[in-house]
C-alpha cells in the first residue's frame, strides 16, 4: 500500500521530438506515397503506466505536377492521445516496455494549386482518430520510442515515427 | 411480391444532438459534395473552376455514368497490332488489357466541392468531367450507341510492347481501339497544359472511339484484314485505309477543337504541335494527292495530318460561319451514311467532305466555307454545290 501510494503520487512530465514518415494510399498506382513528418510533444505519465501526450505534428506532402499545372500540400495535426505504456522489462537504470494509445487528432491541411501562376490555396480542417502503439525504452532523464500509427476513419493515414524525450 | 410501400422515408425527430452533429459535420467537410474542382475553362485559358459531378457517383475510384478510371493496367500492343477482325467490338479486350486496379483519390470536401489534395486526383477528376461534357456533346449531335456507353480510362497504363510498334509509352493519349478505351500517359517531357485536363485531348481520343463505332461500323479490323489478304493486287484498298486514318485524325481535331473552345488546343499541351494543328489555319487540298499516297507520307514517314488537317481546317471553317454545333451534327450523320464505303474500304478524297456539305443541306455558307480549303478539287462538290 505504501508503495502505491508513493506510485500514485509520483507524476512525470516529458518533451520530445518525434521525426519519421506518414503513409498514404497512392492515388494512381498500386503502393503508398510517403511524406516526411515531424512534431513536437509533451507527456504526463501517472502512477507509472498511464500516460497522456499532446502532439504538434506537420506532415510535408510536397509538389507534383507539371510546370503549368501542380499541386502542393502540409498539414499541422494537433493530437491528443491517452493510454498504458506498459513496462515489460526493467534493468538498472532503465525500463523497457510498449505504448498502447489512442485519441482524437484534428488536421489543418493546406492545399495549393498553381495553374498557370495562378494559385489557389485552401485550408481545411478534418477529425480523426489515431491509435498508436510502438516500443520504448526510459533512462534516468531520457525516453526513447518508436511508433507505429494510424488515423482513420477518413483519409487513412498510416506512420512510423522515432521519438526522443527528456523526462522531468 | 408484396406491393411497395407508399411510405418509403420515414421523417426522422429532429433533437438536439443530430443537429449538433449535421452542424459538425459540415463544418468539418464530411459531407457529400454535389461539385468537384477541375481545371476547366477554354484549353488556352485553364482556370480551376467547380463543376457538377456530371454522374460521378464514386470519387474515390472515380468512377460514373460516363467513364471508369483505372490504373496500373497492363496492356499488351504488340498483340493488338495485328490486323485481325476478331479485335474488333473489344472482344479480346480481356486478353489485351491485363491486370488493372481502382484509383485511390485525396480529396476533401470544401463548401460543398470535393477538392483534389493532389495532381493526380486534380486530372482524374477533370478528365472525367471532361469525358462526360464530350460524351454529352455527342449524344446531343446525334451519336448513338455504343460510341455513348460509359468509356474505360486506363490513367498512367503500363504499355508493353510501345517500343516495338512505335508507340510512345508517355506523353501521349491514345483511344486504345481494341480494348475501347481511353489511355492518357504519364508527362515526362511535356510541362504544359497536361493532357488529361485538355479537353479537347480528351474529346480527341473519344472522338475516334466515336468514328470506329460509326465510320467503321465496329469492323476496322476487319477491314484491315481484307488488306492483308487483297492489298497488293486492290492497292486502293491501302488508299482508303490510309485516308480514313486521316480523316479520323483530322474529325478528332476538329471536334477536340469545338469541345476545348480552342482551335489550337492540342498545341496548350504539346507546344511543337501548335502550327500543323490548329484547326484555324487555313489549309488546301491538294488535287495532286488524288489517286496517290502522296497526301498520307511526310519525308518518308506516315502523316495522317498531312490530309487530316485540311478536312480539321475545312470543317473548323464551316463550323464558324454556320455553327459548330450544326457541323458536328453533320459530321455523324455523315459517318452513319457513309459506314458501309468505309467498311469496304471504297472511300475516297472528298467522300466525307461532300457528304457533310449534302447534311448541311448545302447551303451557300456551307459549299463557302469548303470551297476556302478544297478549291483545287471543287469539281468533286459539283453535285452539290453546283
Amino acid at each position: 500500500m505504501i508503495m502505491l501510494l508513493a506510485a500514485s503520487a509520483a507524476m512525470a512530465l516529458e518533451f520530445g521530438v518525434s521525426g519519421g514518415v506518414a503513409v498514404a494510399p497512392a492515388t494512381a498506382e498500386v503502393g503508398s506515397q510517403q511524406a516526411p513528418s515531424g512534431s513536437i510533444y509533451g507527456a504526463m505519465g501517472f502512477l507509472g503506466i498511464v500516460r497522456g501526450e499532446a502532439h504538434v505534428q506537420y506532415t510535408a506532402m510536397g509538389t507534383n505536377g507539371v510546370d503549368a499545372v501542380n499541386v502542393s500540400g502540409r498539414a499541422v495535426d494537433l493530437r491528443a492521445l491517452g493510454g498504458v505504456a506498459l513496462p515489460v522489462i526493467n534493468i538498472p537504470g532503465a525500463t523497457i516496455g510498449a505504448d498502447f494509445l489512442v485519441g482524437p487528432d484534428l488536421r489543418l491541411t493546406h492545399t495549393s494549386t498553381e495553374v498557370l501562376s495562378v494559385t489557389d490555396n485552401q485550408l481545411r480542417p478534418s477529425v480523426h482518430m489515431t491509435a498508436a502503439v510502438g516500443p520504448y525504452i526510459t533512462l534516468p532523464l531520457l525516453r526513447f520510442g518508436l511508433r507505429g500509427w494510424v488515423d482513420v476513419p477518413d483519409q487513412t493515414r498510416l506512420g512510423l515515427t522515432a521519438m526522443a524525450g527528456v523526462r522531468f | 411480391m408484396h406491393p411497395p410501400s407508399p411510405v418509403t422515408h420515414r421523417m426522422r425527430r429532429i433533437t438536439p444532438a443530430r443537429a449538433a452533429c449535421a452542424a459538425a459535420l459540415a463544418v468539418l467537410g464530411c459531407t457529400e459534395p454535389d461539385r468537384v474542382r477541375i481545371v476547366g475553362g477554354s484549353a488556352d485559358d485553364p482556370v480551376l473552376m467547380d463543376v457538377s459531378r456530371g454522374g460521378l457517383h464514386d470519387l474515390d475510384r472515380v468512377a460514373g455514368d460516363h467513364a471508369v478510371f483505372l490504373v496500373d493496367t497492363e496492356v499488351d500492343l504488340l498483340a493488338a497490332s495485328t490486323w485481325d477482325g476478331a479485335l474488333d467490338r473489344a472482344q479480346a479486350a480481356d486478353v489485351l488489357v491485363g491486370e488493372h486496379h481502382h484509383p485511390r483519390t485525396h480529396w476533401q470536401t470544401v463548401d460543398g466541392v470535393a477538392v483534389p489534395q493532389d495532381f493526380d486526383t486534380l486530372a482524374l477528376f477533370t478528365a472525367y468531367a471532361h469525358t462526360a461534357r464530350t460524351l454529352g456533346f455527342f449524344e446531343d449531335v446525334g451519336a448513338r450507341g455504343r460510341a455513348l456507353r460509359p468509356v474505360q480510362v486506363h490513367y498512367l497504363p503500363d504499355l508493353q510492347g510501345s517500343g516495338d510498334i512505335g508507340l510512345s509509352s508517355t506523353d501521349n493519349a491514345y483511344y486504345f481501339l481494341p480494348g475501347d478505351a481511353v489511355i492518357l500517359l504519364p508527362p515526362e517531357r511535356l510541362q504544359h497544359l497536361p493532357l488529361p485536363m485538355n479537353a479537347g485531348v480528351v474529346a480527341h481520343e473519344l472522338a475516334h472511339r466515336l468514328t470506329y463505332w460509326t465510320l467503321w461500323d465496329a469492323q476496322r479490323y476487319a477491314a484491315l484484314d481484307r488488306i492483308a489478304e487483297r492489298g497488293w493486287q486492290e492497292p486502293w484498298l491501302v488508299e482508303s485505309a490510309y485516308l480514313i486514318a486521316a480523316l479520323d485524325e483530322g474529325m478528332a481535331d476538329y471536334l477536340g477543337a469545338v469541345i476545348a473552345g480552342d482551335p489550337a488546343f492540342v498545341g496548350r499541351s504539346i507546344p511543337w504541335a501548335i502550327e500543323h494543328r490548329d484547326v484555324s489555319v487555313d489549309r488546301t487540298y491538294r488535287a495532286e494527292w488524288l489517286g496517290t499516297l502522296d497526301g498520307f507520307f511526310s519525308g518518308g514517314l506516315h502523316d495522317p495530318y498531312k490530309v487530316g488537317a485540311v478536312v480539321a481546317s475545312a470543317l473548323w471553317s464551316a463550323g464558324e460561319a454556320i455553327g459548330h454545333a450544326h457541323v458536328a451534327e453533320a459530321l455523324v450523320a455523315a459517318q452513319r451514311a457513309l459506314a458501309p464505303d468505309a467498311v469496304a474500304l471504297r472511300l475516297l478524297h472528298t467522300d466525307l467532305e461532300v457528304e457533310v456539305v449534302r447534311q448541311l443541306g448545302a447551303s451557300p455558307a456551307a459549299c463557302a466555307a469548303f470551297h476556302r480549303t478544297h478549291e483545287e478539287v471543287w469539281d468533286h462538290f459539283q453535285e452539290v454545290c453546283p
